[in-house]
C-alpha cells in the first residue's frame, strides 16, 4: 500500500493525506493562439511559448476554417521561445497551404526566435520579416 | 453496490452503536463495531472497512487521535472519517476537522443525512480509487515505453556501432538520452580514403526520434563505405527520410567530409547551431548552417551544395547539437554561443579547447538530472598516412566471374551530375575473388577518373591546385568548368581475364580532352614528391603492375594482377 | 409528557429498529442505569475527566431515543464536570439526572407499544 512512483504523498500534521501532482518546470506561460481573417489573408498570433504543448491549438487555427486563404501570415510578436516541434507545426502549415506552392509569411519575430529560424534556414520555406 | 461495501462504527455507548449499525444495515453496508479508540485502528488495521464512523468521545483513545492514526495507516487511499457527535461548539466541531475528519453527524441520528453524507463521500472515494488506477496504468505504460526505446537503442547499436567513431582524431560525447531524444553521431571510412562523420538532431522525442536514426545511418554507413560523394549521400539520406516522414519531421544534420589528402573540409549543414574550425595560429572560423535540415525538401527542390575549408594538420572541428547551447544553469541561464566562442578563442593548445568546453558545460548543469543532453564532437586534422587503411567489409558472394568485359561511357550530361566510382567499383568487385582489394581498386580508378575528368576534358593544370586559394578555390573553378561544359566523355573499359593462376584486369581510361606529352613524365619521382597534386597517377603506377599511356595521352591502361585465392 | 421525550426522534428510531425496537430500548435503559451508577462512582474518585465522559455518553444515546430532558440535564453535568465545581454541585447535578431517568423510563415504557 506505499506510494509508487507517480503521485507524492503530502500527509499534514494531522494525518489527512492529499495527493499532489507535480507540474514540469516549463509550463508557466500560458499559450494563447488565435486567428483573424481578411482580405483571403488568415492570419495567427501567437502569444507565449510555441511549443510540443501548443500543437493542439495551432492546428485548429487554420484547419478549422471554412475557406481557403491565399496567403497566411504567423505573428510571433508574443512568442518569446520556439522549440524544434514548433518548426515542425510551421512546416505543417505551410504543407496544408500547398507547400511548394504555397505562401507564409512570419512575421514579428524577436531576436531569439529569429535566430532559431535562421539556423534552420526556414527563410528558403517561409517569408520572414 | 453498497453492499460490498464496509463501514467501521466505534462508540463506546453500545446503544448509540447498535442504533447506528442499523440505520447502516439497512442502508445495504456492512458494519464493524469498535468500543473505544484504539479498538477502532485495531480493527481498521486489520479488516481495512472503506469508511469509518467515529465517535469523539470515548474512554482508552479518543475519536480524534483514533483518525489521525487511520489516516496514517491508510496511506494514500482515501478513507472517509465521519465524526459523530452531539458537540455543538463551533470550536469543537473545528477542532474535528483539523484532525482529520472529513464531515460530522450530529444526534440524535437522522437516516436521511447520513444517507446523503454518506453518497457523498462514496463518490470521492470512487474518484480517488480511479485516479490512483489511472496513475499506475500510466506508470507501468511508461515503463514499457521505455523497455521498448532501450530496445531500439539496442537495434540502433547494431546498424550503427559506436565503434566507429573510437578513432584517435576523434572526441566526442553523446547524450545519454540520444535514443530518446534523437541526437545522432556517426563516423565511417569511404573507400576513397576521406573521412565521412555526421552529426544529426532529429525533431521529437522518444521512438519518433530514436526510429528515423536506423535508416538514416544504414544509407550514410554503405553509401560512404561505397565510396559515394558527400554531396550524393546526402540527396539520398533526405529522399530517405523524406520518404519515411510524415510532414513536419525532420533532421538537423552536418554532413562532413575530411580529406586527409587534399587537405580539406566539405560540409553540407542544414539546421545545426554554428560549427567551428579551430587552427594552431588562433583562428577560428565559423560553419553556418546553409539548408533546411533533411526530410522536408523534396529531391526537386533539395539543395546539396556544399561549404569547402582549407585545413591543415593539427586543425580541429568542433560541432555540437543544440543540448550545448541550451545547458542551464540553475538560474535558468542558457550556455549560449557566445560562450563557446570565448573558450574556442582562448589562450593555451586548441587541444585543450574540447576538455575546458566540456568541463564549463558540465559546471554549468551542475549534476541536475535530465538537462545531460549533450552531443559534442571534436575531429582533428591529421595527415594521410596516419589513417589506417580502410576496413571492407567481407562478402558472402560465392560465385566468381573471371573472364568478362565491359565498357561504360559517360556523356556530358553524366558528367556533371553523376558520380560513375562506385558503380564502377561495385561491377568490378561484384563476382570477383577481390577480397582485400578494394579499398586500392578504389583509388586506382578513382585517380584515373579524376585525371580524366578535371586534366583530360575539363583541362584543369594540375599545378592550380597547389596554388592562391589554395583547394577551395580550386573547387570552385571545378564546379564552374563542369558546369559550362559543352561536350565531353570519359569511357571506361575493362576487362578480366584468367592466366597461370591469376586473375588478370586491365582498365583503360578514356577521355576527350586533347592529352598531353607523356614521353618525358616520369612518375617516380612525383611519387617522392608526396604533395597531392604530384601523388595521382605516381601512386597509379605504384599500385598497378603497369600503366601505360595511350593515344595522344587521353588514353591510360593499367593492369592489375592478383593470384587467385590470395588476399 | 412531551416535555420530556421528542416524540419524533423516537419513530424515526422505532422505524429503523422495526421488531428489534423493544431490544433497543431495554438496553438503553440498562446502560443509562449503569451509566448513572458510574457517575457516582467518578464522583467518589474524583475522576472529573470520566465523570464528564459518562454525563456526554448518556446524553448522546438519551438524544437518539429521545430523551430529551434527560439529555439536557446530562448536558450541564458534561460542562459543570469539567469546571471547578465543587463536588456537592456536582452530586446535586446527579441526583437530579437519576431522578429523570426514573421518570424517562416510565415514559418510554407507555410509548414501547405502537398506537
Amino acid at each position: 500500500m506505499s506510494c509508487q512512483n507517480g503521485g507524492v504523498r503530502d500527509a499534514n500534521s494531522q494525518g489527512a493525506t492529499t495527493l499532489k501532482v507535480i507540474f514540469p518546470d516549463n509550463v508557466d506561460v500560458p499559450m494563447a493562439i488565435h486567428s483573424t481573417v481578411s482580405n483571403n489573408c488568415l492570419k495567427i498570433v501567437i502569444e507565449g511559448q510555441f511549443d510540443l504543448h501548443s500543437h493542439k491549438e495551432f492546428l485548429a487555427s487554420y484547419s478549422d476554417v471554412d475557406f481557403n486563404p491565399q496567403t497566411y501570415v504567423v505573428d510571433m510578436r508574443g512568442a518569446n521561445y520556439l522549440d524544434s516541434s514548433a518548426l515542425g507545426m510551421l512546416l505543417l502549415l505551410r504543407d496544408h497551404a500547398g507547400g511548394d506552392d504555397s505562401k507564409v509569411e512570419i512575421v514579428n519575430c524577436n531576436p531569439d526566435v529569429r535566430k532559431i529560424l535562421s539556423i534552420a534556414s526556414f527563410e528558403q520555406l517561409f517569408q520572414i520579416h | 453496490m453498497s453492499s460490498s461495501v464496509r463501514i467501521l462504527v466505534a462508540d463506546d455507548n453500545s446503544v448509540d452503536r447498535l442504533y447506528l449499525s442499523s440505520i447502516l444495515r439497512k442502508e445495504g453496508y456492512q458494519v464493524l463495531q469498535a468500543v473505544d479508540g484504539r479498538d477502532a485502528v485495531e480493527q481498521f488495521e486489520e479488516h481495512r472497512p472503506e469508511i469509518v464512523l467515529l465517535d469523539v468521545i470515548m474512554p482508552v483513545m479518543d475519536g480524534m487521535e483514533a483518525a489521525r492514526l487511520i489516516k496514517e495507516i491508510s496511506g494514500e487511499f482515501f478513507v472517509p472519517v465521519i465524526f459523530l457527535t452531539s458537540l455543538t461548539g463551533k470550536d469543537d466541531l473545528v477542532k474535528c476537522l483539523e484532525a482529520g475528519g472529513d464531515d460530522f453527524l450530529s444526534k440524535p441520528y437522522s437516516p436521511v443525512i447520513l444517507r446523503a453524507k454518506l453518497n457523498v463521500l462514496q463518490r470521492f472515494r470512487q474518484m480517488q480509487v480511479t485516479m490512483l488506477e489511472q496513475r499506475d496504468q500510466i506508470a507501468l505504460h511508461n515503463r514499457d515505453l521505455i523497455r521498448d526505446q532501450e530496445a531500439a537503442s539496442g537495434i540502433f547499436n547494431c546498424v550503427a556501432p559506436s565503434g566507429a567513431l573510437e578513432r584517435d582524431n576523434i572526441r566526442h560525447l553523446i547524450s545519454p538520452l540520444a535514443a530518446f531524444n534523437g541526437d545522432v553521431l556517426l563516423a565511417e571510412r569511404s573507400l576513397s580514403g576521406s573521412l565521412h562523420i555526421l552529426l544529426g538532431d532529429f525533431i521529437g522525442h522518444g521512438l519518433t526520434a530514436a526510429v528515423g536514426t536506423i535508416p538514416l545511418a544504414e544509407v550514410f554507413l554503405s553509401m560512404t563505405h561505397k565510396g559515394h560523394l558527400l554531396r550524393d549521400i546526402v540527396v539520398e539520406c533526405n529522399s530517405k527520410l523524406n520518404s519515411i516522414f510524415p510532414t513536419g519531421y525532420f533532421c538537423c544534420v552536418n554532413m562532413i567530409e575530411m580529406n586527409m589528402l587534399k587537405g580539406t573540409i566539405e560540409i553540407w549543414a542544414g539546421g545545426i547551431p554554428d560549427a567551428y574550425i579551430t587552427s594552431e595560429n588562433g583562428e577560428v572560423r565559423r560553419i553556418e548552417s546553409q539548408h533546411v535540415p533533411l526530410g522536408i525538401l523534396g529531391p526537386k527542390s533539395f539543395d546539396p551544395s556544399t561549404q569547402v575549408f582549407e585545413v591543415s594538420v593539427g586543425d580541429r572541428l568542433i560541432m555540437f547539437t543544440d543540448g550545448v547551447l541550451e545547458a542551464r544553469d540553475a538560474e535558468g541561464n542558457d550556455f549560449g554561443a557566445a560562450r563557446v566562442e570565448e573558450i574556442l578563442s582562448g589562450d593555451g593548445d586548441i587541444g585543450d579547447h574540447f576538455d575546458e568546453l566540456t568541463r564549463q558545460i558540465h559546471e554549468q548543469i551542475g549534476g541536475r538530472e535530465g538537462d545531460d543532453d549533450i552531443t559534442l564532437i571534436e575531429i582533428e586534422m591529421v595527415a594521410d598516412k596516419e589513417m589506417e587503411p580502410v576496413a571492407e567489409y567481407q562478402g558472402a558472394g560465392s560465385s566468381e566471374a573471371r573472364d568478362w568485359r565491359m565498357t561504360y561511357e559517360l556523356g556530358t550530361s553524366s558528367l556533371k551530375s553523376f558520380h560513375p566510382l562506385p558503380l564502377i567499383h561495385q561491377i568490378i568487385m561484384e563476382g570477383q575473388d577481390l577480397q582485400g582489394h578494394g579499398s586500392l581498386l578504389y583509388t586506382v580508378l578513382a585517380e584515373l577518373y579524376n585525371n580524366a575528368l578535371e586534366h583530360g576534358v575539363l583541362n584543369m593544370p594540375s599545378s592550380k591546385k597547389v596554388g592562391e586559394g589554395g583547394f577551395a578555390k580550386y573547387y570552385e573553378d571545378y564546379q564552374k568548368a563542369l558546369e559550362e561544359l559543352e561536350e565531353g566523355f570519359v569511357r571506361f573499359e575493362c576487362e578480366s581475364s584468367e592466366r597461370d593462376g591469376e586473375v588478370e584486369m586491365t582498365i583503360r581510361v578514356i577521355d576527350s580532352g586533347a592529352g598531353f606529352d607523356y614521353h618525358n613524365v616520369c612518375f617516380d619521382k612525383q611519387q617522392a614528391n608526396g604533395q597531392y597534386h604530384g601523388r595521382g597517377l605516381g601512386l597509379v603506377n605504384q599500385l598497378c603492375s603497369s600503366m601505360t599511356f595511350k593515344g595522344n595521352g587521353n588514353e591510360i591502361e593499367v593492369v592489375l594482377r592478383t593470384s587467385i585465392g590470395s588476399s | 409528557m412531551s416535555h420530556r421525550i421528542d416524540i419524533e426522534a423516537l419513530s424515526e428510531l422505532r422505524e429503523i429498529m422495526e421488531d428489534d425496537f423493544g431490544m433497543l430500548l431495554d438496553q438503553y435503559i440498562s446502560v443509562s442505569h449503569e451509566l448513572i451508577d458510574e457517575m457516582d462512582e467518578d464522583l467518589q474518585r474524583d475522576d472529573r475527566e470520566a465523570l464528564s465522559r459518562n454525563a456526554h455518553s448518556l446524553k448522546g444515546s438519551s438524544m437518539n431515543l429521545g430523551a430529551k430532558a434527560l439529555a439536557q440535564r446530562c448536558g450541564v453535568l458534561e460542562e459543570q464536570a469539567k469546571e471547578t465545581c465543587s463536588a456537592d454541585s456536582l452530586e446535586a447535578l446527579i441526583r437530579s439526572i437519576a431522578e429523570e431517568y426514573e421518570g424517562t423510563v416510565v415514559d418510554l415504557e407507555a410509548l414501547r407499544n405502537p398506537g
